[in-house]
C-alpha cells in the first residue's frame, strides 16, 4: 500500500479500512453481534479432534512414553540413567 | 494504547523478525531431528542432537518468547487489538501453545543430548519429531493467518467498534 495514500503503509490492512463487502461487521451499520466465522468453526473442531486423537494416543499407550517427566532431573538419580528408556525394540 | 508510526514500525519489524525467525530456526531444527532420528553414522547423530540442544536453547526459545510478546505489544498498540478479531486470537492462542510445549520440550532434549554424548551409540534415541514438525505446521499456520488475516469480529470487537463509533457520533 503506498505510503501516499496516508495509510500506514507496514499495516496493509487495518481494520477500518476493509473494501471487501464480505467483511459486513466492519460496514457502516450493523445492529446485532456478529455470528462465528465458518472457518473459526471449523479450524476449532479440526483443533479439537487434533486434541482427542492426542489424548487417546496418550491413554492407549500408542505412542510410547511420553511428555517432559519422562527425563525428570529425579528420574536420573532413581533410575541411574538407564539407557533402555529410549532403546527401539 | 497508542504509538507514535515510528515506534509502530520498529515494534513490527520486531515482531517480524523473531516470528520468521522462529519458523526458519524450527525448520532448520526439523532437518537436525531428521538426521537425529534416521541418520545412520554416529558421529553424526551424536553431533545433529548436541546442535538440536543449542538451537533450542539459544535460538528457539529465545525467538519463540520474543515473537509472543512482540506480537501482543503489536496488537494492543494497534486498531487490531488482543481480542477484537478472531485471527489475532486464535494466532495468540497457537502462540501461546507452541511456546508452552517448546519449554516443556527444551528438558527433554537437552536429556537427549546428553544421551547422546553418553553413549557408545545414539542412535536408538527417539528424537522429537513429531513436535518439531507439529510446531513447524503451527508456526506455519500462524504465518498465514497473520498475513491473510481472515475476516471476523470477536463479540467484544464488535462491542468497542459500536462504542467508538458512538462516541464519535456524540
Amino acid at each position: 500500500m503506498p505510503a501516499a495514500s496516508g495509510r500506514d503503509p507496514f499495516m496493509a490492512d487495518p481494520p477500518g479500512f476493509r473494501r471487501n463487502d464480505a467483511d459486513s461487521e466492519v460496514g457502516p451499520e450493523r445492529r446485532s453481534a456478529p455470528r462465528m466465522p465458518r472457518w473459526v468453526k471449523v479450524s476449532a473442531i479440526v483443533a479439537a479432534i487434533l486434541i482427542a486423537l492426542l489424548i487417546l494416543v496418550n491413554l492407549t499407550g500408542f505412542g510410547g512414553e511420553h511428555g517432559p517427566g519422562r527425563h525428570a532431573p529425579g528420574e536420573k538419580q532413581e533410575q541411574g540413567h538407564d539407557p533402555s528408556r529410549w532403546d527401539h525394540p | 494504547m497508542t504509538v507514535s508510526p515510528r515506534i509502530r514500525k520498529l515494534l513490527l519489524t520486531a515482531h517480524i523478525t523473531a516470528s520468521v525467525g522462529w519458523l526458519g530456526a524450527v525448520a532448520a531444527y526439523v532437518a537436525l531431528d531428521v538426521t537425529a532420528t534416521a541418520g545412520q553414522d554416529v558421529q553424526t547423530v551424536r553431533a545433529a542432537y548436541l546442535a538440536m540442544d543449542l538451537s533450542v536453547r539459544f535460538v528457539i526459545v529465545p525467538l519463540a518468547l520474543a515473537a509472543l510478546v512482540t506480537g501482543i505489544v503489536q496488537s494492543v498498540s494497534t486498531a487490531w487489538g488482543l481480542f477484537r478479531h478472531y485471527w489475532v486470537v486464535v494466532s495468540l492462542l497457537l502462540t501461546v501453545v507452541a511456546t508452552l510445549v517448546l519449554l516443556m520440550e527444551t528438558q527433554t532434549i537437552g536429556d537427549l543430548a546428553e544421551q547422546a554424548t553418553i553413549r557408545a551409540d545414539p542412535r536408538g534415541l527417539p528424537g522429537s519429531l513429531p513436535h518439531s514438525i507439529g510446531g513447524l505446521i503451527v508456526l506455519l499456520t500462524t504465518t498465514l493467518l497473520n498475513m491473510f488475516k481472515p475476516r471476523g469480529l470477536t463479540r467484544y470487537g464488535w462491542r468497542k467498534q459500536h462504542e467508538q463509533r458512538a462516541q464519535l457520533a456524540s
